[in-house]
């Protein structure tokens, strides 16, 4: 068997068994359901109800437009991208599968078990990818049941997308939470500290990015920077999940750049964890 | 990682001369489990931990390392498995360079306290180690029997003691059925039942052809159950050898008195060098097959001798009085 099969068989046996993978994800479905859909639906129906003047019909129908099944993919989507908690939970499960051990002290013991190092990380981040990909459908699948719900409690039409684009968006939701994990696996490495890693992670998903952009937008107003946004993984990766809505037009960056970059930040951050890992001293 | 001289290899291990240089560099890596020449570490904005220790363990024994706290035991082993790398030196194990994985498959290691998920039971912690290694389930069974922990082997690790907790560590490193074996402080916070036991574990895994590396500051430990000691003191070896070795040839104890008469008589017979004296006794460093001699000579002198018997320091003397600079 291949050292990197025996160490994915490892990690995945203390993935199954970690409480931590099985409450994130029940606490991204719970927030896929209550906050993307249950908030809206709770919206809608506070327009509709009091016919407030933000009642426009304009209005009505793009929250109706958010909560129907030929948008689903877009609203789930939202999940992961800018404010989304979908990017703080893989933080967080990126952090404690690479980082655990690290809290745990079982470092040592993993890294005198016979298999590389390289092979071990290996291993972790296929458990990862599998633990990610089953997120990434059961979200899909949440959202799409949710969409099915509101859609006919407001006789929404049932447009349902296809299914390449509906395998398109679990794809995106999966590379989306990969980035975003590869990125807590990487600064669990650098600080070795679980807390701070998970900390300076979400800090910069939920906050630094967006006004970090929002400052590089009024600087366009006198300089041309344009450009720089297009480099942040936020950005791209909000914009590919723009790309399964209707305001896919006006994206920032195509798909395909986006999902480059993406990968690109996905394969950098595993390629520091790689070599930081590979070359430190564990004491 | 292996630092790239092998070629600088003890007397003892030098294969005969009409051998071939393969066969020459197959016999030594048969024989020598673990060789290490100049190998040093100093940490970051720390201390130099080893400075220059060479090492060779043979195959089939039990080689105990001593030494004081801070010196130096701890941070070998660690450089032997590849946990960290040495600032100097090159170094072998199981012909291999450390933490090649070739060479981890054929060594079990227990390295400080053992840790393990807290959130997995004993038996699951192992399955895991198991998996690493691409060991089948049914090798985790008989790992828990050997060590006597299989009625808890579905117990939470944090619920067990201490004493369970090594012992899990020692199923660990047993998983692969090791050529090498390096146990570091096994007996650490044991109870003295708990430190029994687990001596005549390690003394159990070390017969056969089974190597063991055993670390450790209890010299009882080390007394009763290593083939061969080395002797760490500031990152220096500064003793090896077997127990005997160690001990030196033994001596006398003499109780005589006048004292005065006596002592003269003793330099007189023996040298000033060779005679000690204390807790009221009088130690002579000199052969003990010499008692009758000396017991004549000082009933001739006008001496009485109230005792007079051969005497063999324990390792605990040797120890003291090898380390005695450090305190």
């Amino acid at each position: 068997m291949s050292p990197i099969i025996g160490c994915f068989r490892g990690e995945w046996l203390l993935a199954r068994k970690s409480r931590s993978t099985w409450v994130l994800g029940v606490v991204l479905i719970v927030l896929i359901l209550v906050l993307i859909y249950g908030a809206v639906a709770l919206e809608l129906s506070v327009l509709l109800k009091r016919g407030s003047i933000a009642a426009t019909p304009a209005n009505i129908a793009t929250i109706k437009g958010a909560l129907s099944p030929s948008q689903f993919l877009r609203s789930t989507l939202a999940a992961f991208t800018g404010v989304g908690y979908g990017n703080a939970i893989a933080i967080i499960l990126g952090v404690l599968v690479f980082g655990g051990d690290y809290s745990s002290s079982t470092l040592k013991m993993v890294f005198t078990q016979g298999p590389s190092r390289w092979a071990i990380l290996a291993g972790k981040a296929l458990a990862i990818a599998l633990i990610l990909l089953v997120y990434a459908i059961a979200a899909i699948a949440a959202g799409a049941g949710a969409s099915a719900v509101t859609g006919a409690a407001y006789g929404l039409p049932p447009d349902w997308p296809g299914i390449g684009d509906i395998i398109k968006a679990g794809l995106t939701a999966w590379l989306l939470m990969g980035l975003w994990a590869a990125g807590g696996a990487m600064l669990v490495t650098l600080f070795r500290q679980t807390a701070l890693a998970v900390g300076v992670g979400i800090v910069y998903s939920i906050g630094i990015e967006g006004l970090l952009l929002n400052i590089l937008r009024a600087l366009e107003k006198v300089s041309s920077l344009s450009d720089v946004e297009r480099v942040f993984p936020g950005a791209n990766g909000a914009a590919l999940a723009d790309s399964f809505g209707p305001k896919a037009g006006t994206a920032l960056v195509s798909p395909i750049q986006a999902t480059v970059v993406v990968i690109a930040y996905l394969a950098v951050f595993l390629a520091i964890t790689f070599i930081v890992t590979q070359r430190r001293d564990v004491t | 990682m292996h630092f790239e001289h092998a070629d600088q290899r003890g007397p003892s291990s030098l294969p005969e001369p009409e051998m071939s240089a393969s066969a020459i560099a197959r016999s030594t890596a048969e024989s020598l489990l673990v060789e290490a020449r100049g190998l040093s570490k100093r940490y970051q904005r720390g201390p130099l931990a080893v400075d220059q220790l060479d090492l060779d363990i043979k195959r089939g024994e039990v080689y105990g390392f001593l030494g004081p706290n801070g010196a130096g035991k701890t941070t070998t082993i660690r450089m032997l498995l590849g946990l960290i790398r040495p600032t100097a030196g090159t170094a072998t194990v199981l012909g291999a360079p450390p933490g090649n994985a070739r060479g981890l498959a054929r060594v079990g290691s227990m390295v400080e306290a053992p840790a393990f998920y807290g959130n997995l039971s004993g038996r699951d912690n192992l399955r895991f180690c198991a998996r690493l290694c691409g060991l089948p389930d049914q090798r985790v069974d008989e790992v828990l029997d050997e060590v006597g922990l299989t009625s808890r082997g579905r117990h939470h690790y944090t619920a067990y003691s201490t004493g369970m907790k090594q012992r899990l560590g020692v199923a660990a490193a047993l998983l692969k059925n090791p050529d090498l074996l390096i146990l570091d402080e096994p007996a650490n916070g044991l109870d003295p039942q708990g430190i029994v036991d687990m001596r005549e574990l390690v003394r159990r895994l070390g017969q056969g052809q089974r190597t063991v590396l055993l670390c450790s500051h209890l010299l009882s430990e080390v007394e009763h159950v290593c083939d061969r000691i080395g002797v760490l003191r500031g990152g220096h070896k500064i003793a090896e050898g077997t127990l005997e070795d160690l001990r030196g040839a033994g001596g006398l104890l003499v109780r005589a008195h006048p004292e005065a008469d006596v002592r003269a008589d003793l330099v007189r017979l023996v040298g000033e060098k060779a005679v000690s004296e204390r807790d009221g006794a009088f130690h002579l460093a000199v052969d003990p097959a010499r008692a009758g001699e000396i017991a004549t000579a000082l009933a001739q002198a006008g001496c009485v001798v109230t005792e007079l018997r051969a005497e063999q320091r324990s390792l605990e003397d040797v120890f003291l009085e090898l380390t005695e600079e450090e305190r």
